[in-house]
């Protein structure tokens, strides 16, 4: 029988051992064929044939790539560049905003090869420090000007455009404003619905405030505010909110309709519009990408754009998560309209970084 | 023969307060000693002081003819094979008693010794229990046997006995006389029980105020104690006014042999033993008797105490064998019938 | 006249200011981990003076961060209030009366602090939230709208429910160290049994008290998963906004020092509160008397009910509920068990690691008192009260910069667990070690055997199952952690936690309910044997 003093020895040796084992762990190399071999993110995907339906040159060696888009989102396109590239891909999947301080705090030490944004605020902020390498010409080429750095250093991969999905049993299309201002109109108290913790919402109204000046935009705020918007968590809520009929127009994000109508069935009464002419409530925000300075292999990781924004994988975004592809020629749902059509609103994208000053404005307006 | 312990120019303080200071102390092989005193006065200190388990600021620590602390020089506890009996006797309550009793000793020779210590300890059969299965008076002989296992130089003991009840407290004060003497052991015990220290210790050493005030055996620290202090601390004592001169004290109580070094006026100290009373009735007293009235009466059973005011004043106690005594509000003489000592005045 | 302190010394039974300078050995250990502490530190002072002293002044004397400084110390301060309000009775109810079932009550009081606070966060908003089920519910019975949940009502209730377990924890132990017989004097002495709680057992509970509220109190200030949910300005949502917002690390750092100082200001206060935790008799002599509850016991039972109806059942029920939905409409579920295995195995290191690191803190604290030791065992809460996110990034800092050979590995992930939870080790260690009476430790050396091996052969079984305690504390708090986990685990390593997030931040409640309920039912067995351990003693 093991006296206790001796249990608690061996657990703590046992325990020694084991960090000496896990610090063993040499951190994932760069130009080593196969990564380290730890839990990769890739499962075991069907079959080992290739269904070339683009040509990508085999790559080398592993790809680091720290993503603030979720593993449930795009994990299956980095599974499937695997598979086509043969490049290990290791993906570190965080918030978008603690992985670029990530990136900044490891400096020049940093394993990332590529940086996946969830929104173009941190990539620009990555490339005022100078950490991002210019993308190639091929690369850039396949996204309009809107949805790329000025220097080229980082580029969109799919679009999300801020809409007002409304209930097309209660109002017509020709019922709602022309103008994002036009909620401000004491007609539509308590008709509309919002989701002010979204950080969409949020981009929207740091490009709001960009755009017309903060005065404009505490108007607004205050203007719709005095109408009593219902609040919802989050933009899925209010879809749903929209769709049963207790608010009658909500401000949100274009593809949460197409995720409700996928659950509720599709002939729910609820459609999207679009905003015209440049009105800052027609917003197309964009997910994006950008090539590290630090990359051990920087090659993989232009690779991979490549493919982020091939036909094919374009069309995964169009067709899985019902973002808006930014490349030409890829099919999107008949309800959307194309990208192309969409009047948004002059603004660069890398400059909606002042989070702190729209929150201040969201709560001194009482929105939040 | 070199001293089992020695303390030479001891001393200990707390921040300002000295517990210990310049003790001088020596301990022969095979003696036990008393460190006896009233509360505060240092002896556990000392105690520990002899252990290890604190450094001395002043003095040093022989064991076993080594110095194991003074200055520039302090052996750890576990090195310095010293014994030790906490009050609390401190056994290890996750072992069985034979484990306790073989903690300190190396591999080889563990099981004989074992054995033969529990039964020196009169703990035939007991190897086998945990602690807590056992009596206060067999725990304390766990612990005695657990300091003794290893031979240590000297086994020291801090008021072994204070956890027992008075029953049971004389009948263990003897078994362990009895086991220390067997084993052949040196020890030092730290008691307040002047009882205790007198009926148990070879030598008896009477701290006060954080050092040594005497140092002898228990007879002669009884009948010739060095200070007024000492006196009262060790048994009962009577003091009355007199003077003295070559050998002859004159007091109330007439004239009586005494000793002692100063003269003239004195404060005389009487044993209770040394006092004897006799019924006063119709008779007076006689010169070398004083009246008195008792007090109180505390009988024992063997013997009493009588407490009685002499009608001069003081208040004395006197010791008498168990026979009728006297009741409260009686009459007696009082007169003495042995040598008094005598202090200055204080 | 004064009593001179040899005299209080001489007293066998009470505790003796030992000055006596602890081992070398221990003092370096105890060394190193103030040292591993304080590299977060070293980072947010570093980059804190990255701005020059304009920008340091600009931020800590805006108007707003001092609100955020106000917000979060009332959040604290309530959600400590209220969670010592639950916890005490429910500890007194669940340890000393006859209560009905009251050791199944005690395991069940004590098991919200297995749900991680950004799933219930979650789990409230959607119950109790603007468009959430209890307003599905009462709808049809006319209720228009709930009381808003947002702010700071809804960021209380849920850090009140999921971390007042800390509290129930602490004061159960303590009831269990108390000794009857005061009780049984102030009841001979004519108190009734409300006075006699109030004036005797109740400061008597103190120190326990005031462990549980220090840990509860630090917790609220570095929890971001509440206050991000619940929309509440406190101090880790701010700094969290400083990064989302202008990637600027200065700001942040800056704000997370004024949180160093704010929990620093909290360890002052229950310096004060403490009280002197003296060496307890071993677990009462003699068992307390039950008190028998009569008529309260309905009360009683409505009480602890509720309690757990709102703490537990809520949640659990909430995630099964989504879980259902979710699987009878088909919801692709991957398998868990890769992420199961990673968190139970990075949960088990941390564990150890942390127990053994507390072990020099805690001896050192408990004997060899003194002002360095004090110290040190209050500096271990530096770390505590961090939001994860800083601390995370501090490591990302050094370990990149100056050990790239230990970044991005599980060893530098367990090493910032065991910075993060230190002080939950170091505090049930003290408490299992002011158990043993140090004269077992001197009868040890005084036969022979040195400080090492009188600590393991001795001190280290005595204390076990308290310092196991400690560890399966660390390991549960360990599973749930999220931002430590997403930005120093090894590339690819998933856990429990960062599967619930994975989901959660899509709004996929199906996908997030199954690892939810994994993490939870894991977590629940370690935390099922502390509460009974206690009982078979």
């Amino acid at each position: 029988m093991i006296s206790r003093g001796n249990l608690v020895f061996a657990l703590a040796l046992l325990a020694l051992l084991a960090v000496a084992a896990g610090c063993g762990q040499p951190p994932p190399e760069g130009n080593n064929g196969g990564g380290s071999g730890q839990e990769s993110t890739s499962e075991e995907t069907t079959g080992d044939e290739t269904t070339a339906q683009e040509e990508l040159k085999p790559g080398e060696g592993s790809l680091v790539v720290y993503s603030g888009r979720s593993e449930e989102l795009v994990g299956p396109i980095f599974e499937q560049f695997e598979e086509r590239s043969g490049v290990d891909v290791q993906v570190r999947y965080g918030e978008t905003a603690e992985l670029a301080a990530t990136i900044l705090e490891e400096g020049e030490n940093s394993p990332a090869d590529l940086f996946f944004a969830q929104d173009p605020g941190a990539l620009g902020a990555l490339d005022d420090e100078g950490r991002l390498t210019k993308l190639p010409e091929d690369v850039l080429g396949r996204v309009p000007a809107m949805f790329k750095a000025d220097d080229g250093d980082w580029v969109g991969t799919s679009g999300r455009a801020r809409v007002v999905t409304y209930n097309t049993e209660e109002i017509q299309e020709d019922d709602l404003p022309d103008s994002i201002f036009g909620f401000t109109d004491p007609e539509w108290e308590g008709r509309i619905g919002w989701a002010p913790t979204n950080g969409s919402f949020q981009a929207f109204v740091t490009a709001l405030r960009v755009i017309e000046g903060e005065d404009r935009a505490r108007e607004w705020l205050e203007g719709v505010q005095a109408n009593d918007p219902f609040v919802y968590p989050d933009n899925l809520s209010a879809v749903e909110g929209v769709a049963s009929g207790e608010v009658q127009a909500a401000l949100v994000n274009h593809y949460y309709l197409f995720q409700v109508k996928e659950e509720q069935g599709q002939d729910l009464p609820a459609a999207n519009y679009f905003f015209e002419g440049g009105d800052p409530g027609a917003l197309v925000l964009a997910a994006g990408a950008g090539v590290l300075d630090t990359a051990d292999n920087p090659e993989a990781g232009e690779e991979f754009l490549e493919f982020a924004l091939s036909d094919e994988a374009q069309q995964y975004f169009a067709d899985e998560t019902y973002e808006y592809p930014l490349v030409d020629g890829v099919e999107v749902s008949e309800e959307l309209p194309p990208l192309t059509d969409i009047q948004s609103p002059e603004v660069d994208l890398s400059n909606l970084d002042d989070l702190g000053g729209t929150l201040e404005l969201l709560q001194e307006t009482g929105v939040l | 023969m070199s001293a089992a312990v020695r303390l030479q120019g001891v001393g200990r303080s707390y921040g300002p307060v000295a517990a210990v200071r310049d003790v001088d102390l020596e301990v022969g092989r095979g003696e036990v000693l008393a460190l006896l005193g009233p509360s505060g006065c240092g002896k556990t200190t000392t105690l520990r002081l002899i252990a290890g388990f604190e450094a001395p600021d002043a003095g040093t620590v022989e064991v076993g003819g080594r110095t194991v602390a003074g200055p520039g020089i302090n052996i750890p506890p576990e090195k310095r094979r010293v014994g030790m009996v906490f009050q609390d006797y401190a056994l290890f309550p996750h072992l069985t008693v034979a484990q306790n009793v073989a903690y300190g000793l190396p591999g080889a020779k563990r099981k004989g010794r074992v054995e033969d210590v529990l039964d020196l300890a009169h703990l035939e059969g007991l190897g086998g229990r945990m602690p807590h299965e056992l009596s206060g008076g067999q725990q304390q002989r766990v612990a005695l046997a657990r300091a003794l296992a290893p031979g240590p130089e000297v086994v020291l003991l801090d008021e072994p006995f204070s956890n027992l009840d008075a029953a049971l407290r004389v009948r263990v004060r003897a078994e362990m006389r009895d086991i220390l003497a067997d084993a052949g052991a040196t020890a030092v015990f730290v008691t307040h029980d002047q009882e205790e220290a007198l009926s148990l210790a070879d030598e008896v050493a009477v701290m006060m105020d954080g050092t040594i005030a005497q140092k002898a055996a228990p007879e002669v620290l009884y009948h010739n104690p060095a200070s007024r202090r000492v006196a009262e601390f060790v048994g009962e004592a009577n003091f009355i006014p007199g003077t003295h001169e070559n050998g002859r004290l004159s007091c109330v109580l007439g004239e009586v042999p005494a000793c002692g070094e100063c003269t003239g006026n004195v404060e005389a100290m009487l044993r209770p033993e040394a006092l004897r009373l006799r019924a006063l009735q119709n008779g007076g007293v006689t010169g070398d008797e004083a009246g008195a009235t008792v007090i109180s009466r505390e009988f024992y059973g063997h013997d009493q105490l009588i407490k009685l005011r002499l009608d001069s004043g003081p208040v004395l106690c006197s010791r008498l064998g168990g026979g009728p005594g006297f009741r409260p509000g009686e009459r007696v003489a009082v007169g003495v019938s042995g040598p008094a000592l005598v202090f200055p005045k204080p | 006249m004064a009593v001179p302190t040899a005299a209080r010394t001489e007293d066998g039974r009470g505790a003796k200011p030992r000055r006596r300078r602890p081992p070398l050995l221990l003092g370096g250990l105890a060394g190193l981990v103030v040292a591993a502490m304080a590299l977060p530190l070293v980072y947010l002072v570093v980059r804190s003076f990255e701005g020059g002293w304009e920008e340091i002044a600009e931020v800590v004397l805006d108007g707003d961060t001092l609100a955020v400084l106000g917000r979060s110390a009332l959040l604290a301060g309530v959600v400590t209030a209220a969670s010592v309000a639950i916890s005490v009775p429910l500890a007194w109810l669940t340890g000393r009366t006859d209560l009905p079932g009251r050791r199944a009550w005690a395991v069940l009081a004590a098991l919200p602090l297995v749900i991680p606070s950004y799933v219930g966060g979650f789990v409230l908003v959607s119950v109790l939230g603007p468009r959430g089920m209890l307003q599905g519910w009462l709808e049809p019975l006319g209720v228009e709208r709930l009381p808003e949940i947002y702010g700071f009502p809804g960021a209380a209730l849920a850090l009140t429910l999921f971390s007042y377990p800390y509290v129930f924890l602490t004061v159960r132990g303590a009831l269990r160290g108390m000794d009857p017989a005061m009780e049984e004097a102030a009841r001979s002495l004519g108190s009734g049994a409300w006075a006699m709680f109030a004036r005797v057992t109740l400061p008597q509970l103190r120190p326990g008290i005031v462990a549980g509220a220090l840990l509860v109190a630090l917790y609220c200030l570095s929890d971001f998963g509440v206050v991000s949910l619940l929309q509440y300005q406190s101090f880790s949502n701010e700094i969290y906004v400083q990064y989302r917002s202008a990637f600027d690390r200065t700001p942040a750092a800056i704000l997370a020092l004024m949180l160093v100082a704010l929990t620093i200001a909290v360890l002052l206060v229950e310096g004060r509160t403490r009280g002197r935790a003296r060496y307890h008799g071993n677990a009462a002599s003699r068992p307390s008397n039950t008190v028998v509850l009569g008529r309260w016991r309905l009360p009683a039972l409505l009480f602890c009910g509720g309690v757990v109806l709102f703490a537990l059942v809520a949640p659990v029920g909430v995630l099964g509920f989504w879980l259902a939905r979710g699987l009878a409409e088909g919801e692709p579920l991957r398998p868990l068990w890769n992420a199961a295995l990673s968190s139970v195995y990075a949960s088990g290191l941390a564990a150890a690691v942390t127990a053994l690191a507390a072990l020099p803190v805690a001896i050192l604290s408990v004997r060899f008192r003194g002002r360095v030791s004090g110290l040190v065992e209050k500096a271990t809460y530096l770390g505590y009260a961090l939001p994860g996110i800083v601390l995370a990034l501090s490591l990302v800092f050094f370990g990149a910069n100056y050990a790239p050979w230990a970044y991005q590995t599980l060893g530098l992930l367990v090493f910032a667990y065991a910075i993060h939870f230190l002080p939950q080790a170091v505090g049930t260690t003290r408490s299992a070690l002011l158990q043993v009476r140090p004269s077992v430790e001197e009868a040890a050396r005084g036969l022979g055997r040195g400080p090492a091996r009188v600590a393991a052969t001795v001190t280290a079984p005595l204390a076990g199952s308290g310092i196991l305690a400690g560890a399966a504390l660390v390991f549960l708090t360990t599973m749930k952690e999220l931002p430590a986990t997403l930005l120093l685990g090894p590339t690819g390593f998933e856990t429990l936690a960062t599967r619930v997030w994975g989901a959660t931040s899509e709004a996929f409640f199906a996908r997030a309910a199954a690892p939810a309920l994994m993490l939870i039912g894991i977590s629940a067995v370690p935390l099922y044997l502390l509460v009974i351990r206690e009982q078979a003693k």
